[in-house]
C-alpha cells in the first residue's frame, strides 16, 4: 500500500517535464479564433521571420465544387508576425472559384493586397485555371523593384501599381485554404512552399497553424501544408 | 503486498498516461477524430500546365451606364455591407454619393495590364460612404468602393475598398 516519498518524488517530476513539454508543442500549434464576420474560414501553414519579400507554392487545383461562395488558395505575405492581424497589410494570389467571382465559377487566378491603412484592392482577371492541375503561384518584390508582381509558373502575371502596398517586406508568409461561408469543406494542398528574404528563395517547413473555427492543417511531406477541413 | 503496490502503481501509471493524452490532443486532434484527412494531391508530372483558353463571352451590345449599375449593385450585395446602404436610385437622390465613368481601358489609374487582362473600355462605379468589406477580417468600415467593370462582358474585373475609417 506504501509507496515511498522518493518514488511520489519522481513521479511528480516526470509529471512536470511532461506538461513543460507538452506547452511547448502546443505552442507550435497555437489557434485563432475567428475574427471579423464569420465569413471566411481559413486554414492556413505560416511561418515567420522578418524581412520576407516573397512567397511561392505549389497549389492543386482540385475539382471545385459550383456551389459556394467563394473558395481560394491564397499563397502570401503580411506585415504581422503570425497570425496575420485585422491591422497587417498583405499581398496575395492563388485560385479563386465561386458565385461572388465574376467569372462565375470559373476557376482562374486572382491577385488581392491591402496597405497598412487597409485600402483594400482586389483584382480577378489573371488567367483561367485548369482543374486538377498543379500551379506554383507567387507573390514577390525584388530588393530595389518599385512594386510587387504577381507570378503562375515563374512567369509574370501582373503588377501591382494601383493603389500599391506601402510595404516593401512583410513578417509572415502564408498558404493555404480560404473559403466564403462557414463550414464549407476545403482543402488547400501547397507544396515546396518557400519564402524570398535577402534575393532568394528558401524552402520552409511551416511552424504556426493559422486556423478558423474547425479548420486543420496538416503536414503531409517535407516543405507542405495541407489545409482543409471541417476536421 | 508487493502485487497491491505493482497494481497501484500501474493504476497511477494509466491514469498519468490519460492525462498525457488529453494534454498532448490539441483541439483539431480531438474534433477531427474519426474523420479521415482528404487525400494528399498527386505527385506533380514536370513540365507546365497546359494553358487555359479564356472562354469569357462577349455582350451583344457594350454594356450600357445604366447596365454597369446593375451589375455594380449585384457583385455590392455580395462582397459588402453599408453602414447607409444604396440602390440603382441613389445616384439620382444623393448627390455625388454614386458616380459612373466611362475609361478606355484599366489603366486610367495607373495599374498596369497583366498578361491576361481585360484590354477593352471599362465603366468604373464609385460609391462613398462607410463599407464593411465581407473578405476583410479586421471588421473594420471602409472608406467607400470602386468597382471596374468590363464594356465587353459586362464582368468585374477588380474592386478597391478606401482605407480604413472609424
Amino acid at each position: 500500500m506504501f509507496i515511498s516519498p522518493r518514488r511520489i518524488s519522481i513521479l511528480c517530476q516526470l509529471f512536470m517535464v511532461t506538461l513543460i513539454m507538452l506547452g511547448g508543442m502546443n505552442i507550435q500549434s497555437r489557434h485563432v479564433s475567428a475574427q471579423g464576420q464569420g465569413w471566411v474560414e481559413q486554414a492556413f501553414g505560416t511561418f515567420g521571420a522578418d524581412g520576407l519579400a516573397g512567397m511561392r507554392a505549389q497549389v492543386w487545383t482540385a475539382q471545385q465544387p459550383n456551389s459556394n461562395t467563394f473558395r481560394a488558395s491564397p499563397v502570401g505575405v503580411c506585415t504581422t508576425l503570425p497570425p496575420c492581424g485585422s491591422t497587417a497589410g498583405f499581398v496575395e494570389t492563388g485560385y479563386y472559384k465561386g458565385t461572388s467571382s465574376p467569372r462565375q465559377n470559373i476557376l482562374q487566378q486572382y491577385a488581392t493586397w491591402q496597405t497598412k491603412t487597409g485600402r483594400f484592392d482586389k483584382q480577378y482577371d489573371l488567367g483561367d485555371l485548369g482543374n486538377n492541375t498543379w500551379y506554383n503561384f507567387a507573390v514577390l518584390r525584388k530588393a530595389g523593384a518599385a512594386n510587387w508582381i504577381v507570378r503562375r509558373d515563374g512567369a509574370k502575371v501582373y503588377t501591382i501599381t494601383r493603389n500599391p502596398p506601402d510595404f516593401a517586406t512583410g513578417s509572415m508568409v502564408a498558404c493555404g485554404a480560404e473559403g466564403g461561408a462557414a463550414d464549407i469543406t476545403l482543402a488547400v494542398q501547397c507544396n515546396s512552399m518557400a519564402f524570398y528574404a535577402n534575393g532568394s528563395w528558401t524552402l520552409f517547413d511551416w511552424t504556426f497553424a493559422q486556423t478558423t473555427g474547425g479548420y486543420c492543417v496538416d503536414r503531409v511531406g517535407q516543405f507542405t501544408a495541407l489545409g482543409w477541413g471541417p476536421c | 503486498m508487493m502485487k497491491k503496490k505493482s497494481m497501484i502503481f500501474l493504476l497511477l501509471l494509466f491514469l498519468s498516461g490519460i492525462l498525457a493524452w488529453a494534454l498532448v490532443s490539441t483541439n483539431d486532434e480531438i474534433a477531427r477524430a474519426g474523420r479521415p484527412m482528404p487525400t494528399a494531391a498527386p505527385t506533380k508530372t514536370p513540365g507546365l500546365p497546359s494553358l487555359i483558353e479564356m472562354t469569357q463571352p462577349e455582350l451583344s451590345h457594350p454594356l450600357t451606364k445604366d447596365e454597369s449599375l446593375q451589375i455594380a449593385l449585384s457583385y455590392d450585395r455580395q462582397l459588402s455591407i453599408w453602414e447607409k446602404p444604396w440602390n440603382t436610385q441613389t445616384a439620382q437622390q444623393e448627390n455625388g454619393r454614386v458616380t459612373i465613368e466611362w475609361h478606355k481601358d484599366q489603366t486610367y489609374d495607373g495599374s498596369t495590364l497583366g498578361r491576361y487582362s481585360e484590354r477593352g473600355p471599362i465603366w468604373v462605379i464609385t460609391i462613398t460612404g462607410k463599407v464593411r468589406l465581407k473578405e476583410d477580417r479586421s471588421g473594420k468600415f471602409h472608406n467607400g468602393i470602386t468597382y471596374r467593370i468590363s464594356e465587353r462582358t459586362g464582368r468585374l474585373i477588380s474592386y478597391s475598398a478606401g482605407e480604413w475609417v472609424e
